[in-house]
């Protein structure tokens, strides 16, 4: 996997938080291409190459915000939960809510881990940069 | 003809017996009467003695002799006349069988006798009442046990008690009740529940009256018009026949008032916990939807400043910076907001707590603090209370910090926790040796964001924790002077088990700090 791109599902509704997150990707050292669902069922949409993403990649990680319109994160995390084929990608949740029960139920729900949105770009660079360390380097997924 | 001699005999014997029989009798009567303990009376219609039992020297002190010839009436209390001859002379002249009043009869000596008398009418030939006779018995001993009773009951709060027999017909009924929101008690003795209720009253209490005769108490809560009783019903078994019920006791107690403050105060902790609930959601809320418009500003304000630095005038670097600053504070401030919303607790954290223990774990967190100012604490023997560890936790933690952050002096900070027993609550101090809290500043520090000082950092929000912490746990806290100068924190804790600090229905020392700032405890006490 490292000597090829890879392939990150950017599931977030908000234009600004996509563009700061495509320039902190920016800034890293990773070879990855970054796709983008505005919503849980753009991105349901786009997992199972349907309607204008017919033709789209399998990604290797899933950077899932948990509140949006239409269909939020945790839809999403439920949908995933027990797939045969969707639920081995490693889905990480990254949202600006640090509440104790957003937490608890994006963990049962079989998300990979979760972190919060820091406040600064400075620090966002940094939690990205781990996020993808982990999960695109170190960590072994099917 | 041989057999009317036979006849005559047989006759003049019978009348003979009939006679004999009759004199027997009259003497009986004579007999029982002259050595019977109460007093029996043989009047005229009128009133007027004709013959008295010699007992009435044992009763009234005066000798038969003396009150034959004189009418009974002139014996009797003024205030008990017309009682006496409206409700046991005249009945008895208009042909009932038997009447019982009681009423005082005057001694020899001067004083009064409650006598009880049963009257029964003596007919005529003519069939026209000729005679009274009257049996009467001193009663002051049961009048003054009767009158203790009434003393008593009547000064029972709210409360009224009836004694009634198998008929419903009150014997005695008496009370701080009667004559106000029941009928008075001369209206209920000697009657009936039908003669002296309104008819749907009367219909509500008649089952009830009717099955405590069936031996079992029972207790009922019952509106009648604008009143709620609460009333209890006892079978009484009493005298000789000990095998059943022979009368009835109800004991009516108004609860309307307790009812009205109760379902106050519920509806009031309703509104409490629900407006409270409300304020946390909100708080939570907004603090999210604030958070993430904040984290883009701050964030395209760096990239600005990163892209752009230089390129811009001095005047759009330092606007940059500006932004970037305020933004930073404001998401200090949410911060804050949402830590405070977020102090809460559930039944099931809560549990036994030793605050030795807790205090420990407090100044292991301030470890590097205490090391920095070179911070001396001390503790005295804590309490084991009811309470959330991990919220006590940071309550100690909180005002152990705040002793060594807002120190001044050119020694160290010295802090010191002690504890003592007072009556129902633990009260908690910590002391130190810092500058103080101004008179008029200390109920304000409680408050949210009200920083006494600007020099020193802090989010103004951990005075504010702390007192949500202590209300949480139903207790007060608040900020005196120190023994040695400095300020001494203190906070009471109910001493109570941790079932007992969550269960709703106990009152708690303090409300809670967010919505009702004013239950800040003022100092009631100086050692």
């Amino acid at each position: 996997m490292s000597d090829s791109t890879v392939e990150i599902l950017l599931v977030e509704d908000h234009a600004g938080d996509v563009r700061l997150t495509q320039r902190a990707l920016s800034r890293l050292s990773f070879k990855a291409r970054l796709h983008v669902a505005v919503n849980g069922h753009e991105a349901m949409e786009f997992l199972h190459q349907r309607g204008k993403f017919a033709g789209a990649p399998r990604p290797d990680l899933i950077l899932l915000d948990l509140n949006m319109p239409l269909m939020d994160g945790r839809a999403v995390l439920h949908e995933l939960d027990g797939h045969a084929t969707l639920g081995t990608i490693p889905v990480v949740v990254l949202t600006t809510s640090g509440a104790a029960s957003d937490i608890r139920d994006s963990y049962q729900l079989c998300t990979n881990s979760y972190h919060v949105k820091p406040n600064t770009f400075g620090e966002f660079v940094t939690t990205l940069n781990q996020i993808l360390t982990y999960w695109l380097s170190e960590a072994r997924t099917p | 003809m041989v057999l009317a001699p036979v006849v005559l005999t047989v006759v003049l014997t019978g009348i003979t017996l009939l006679v004999r029989r009759l004199r027997k009798s009259e003497e009986r009567f004579r007999l029982i009467a002259e050595h019977a303990h109460d007093l029996v009376g043989l009047h005229d219609p009128d009133g007027k003695h004709i013959w008295l039992s010699p007992s009435v020297e044992r009763v009234l002190g005066f000798k038969a002799e003396e009150m034959i010839g004189r009418n009974a009436y002139e014996f009797f209390h003024e205030d008990d006349l017309k009682r006496v001859r409206d409700t046991t002379h005249a009945p008895v002249l208009e042909g009932q069988q038997q009447t019982t009043t009681t009423y005082r009869a005057q001694h020899k000596d001067g004083h009064y006798v409650w006598l009880e008398t049963v009257t029964s009418p003596v007919f005529g030939p003519e069939g026209k009442v000729a005679r009274l006779v009257t049996a009467s018995r001193d009663v002051t001993e049961r009048k003054k046990a009767q009158d203790l009773y009434r003393f008593l009951v009547r000064h029972l709060p709210d409360t009224s008690v009836f004694l009634f027999d198998r008929s419903f017909r009150h014997i005695i009924a008496d009370g701080s009740l009667t004559g106000k929101t029941i009928p008075p008690a001369t209206n209920l003795e000697g009657r009936t529940l039908y003669e002296v209720f309104p008819e749907d009253m009367a219909a509500t209490l008649e089952p009830h009256y009717r099955r405590v005769f069936l031996g079992d108490p029972e207790v009922v809560e019952q509106a009648f018009r604008t009143r709620i009783y609460q009333i209890t019903f006892l079978p009484i078994v009493y005298g000789s026949d000990m095998s059943r019920v022979s009368m009835g006791m109800a004991v009516f107690h108004d609860v309307t008032e307790q009812k009205r403050v109760v379902q106050a105060l519920q509806d009031q902790a309703h509104d409490l916990e629900r407006s409270n609930r409300d304020l946390e959601r909100f708080a939570n809320v907004a603090s999210h939807e604030l958070k993430s418009p904040l984290r883009r500003i701050a964030s395209f304000a760096e990239l600005l400043a990163e892209d752009y630095e230089g390129l811009l005038d001095a005047s759009a670097d330092e606007y940059i910076a500006e932004i970037l600053d305020g933004a930073s504070s404001l998401a200090e401030v949410i911060e804050a907001l949402l830590q405070y919303s977020r102090v809460q607790t559930d039944a099931t954290r809560m549990d036994w707590v030793d605050l030795n223990v807790v205090c420990g774990e407090a100044v292991q967190a301030l470890s590097k603090n205490i090391k920095e100012a070179r911070a001396v604490i001390r503790k005295g023997h804590l309490p084991t209370v009811a309470g959330d560890g991990v919220l006590l936790k940071q309550l100690i933690t909180n005002l152990i910090g705040n002793s060594i952050k807002f120190y001044e002096g050119d020694g160290h900070p010295e802090v010191t926790i002690t504890a003592f027993r007072e009556l129902l609550d633990w009260e908690i101090a910590v002391s130190d040796n810092g500058p103080g809290v101004d008179v008029e500043q200390r109920r304000r520090i409680f408050e949210m964001f009200k920083r006494v000082r600007n020099d020193v950092e802090g989010s103004g929000i951990g005075l504010a924790l702390c007192k949500k912490i202590v209300s949480i746990h139903r207790g007060t806290i608040w900020v005196d002077e120190g023994e040695a100068g400095g300020s001494k924190f203190c906070f009471r804790l109910p001493a109570r088990s941790p079932e007992e600090v969550t269960d709703p229905s106990l009152p708690s020392s303090a409300l809670d700090g967010f919505t009702h700032r004013d239950t800040v405890k003022p100092p009631t006490r100086r050692r």
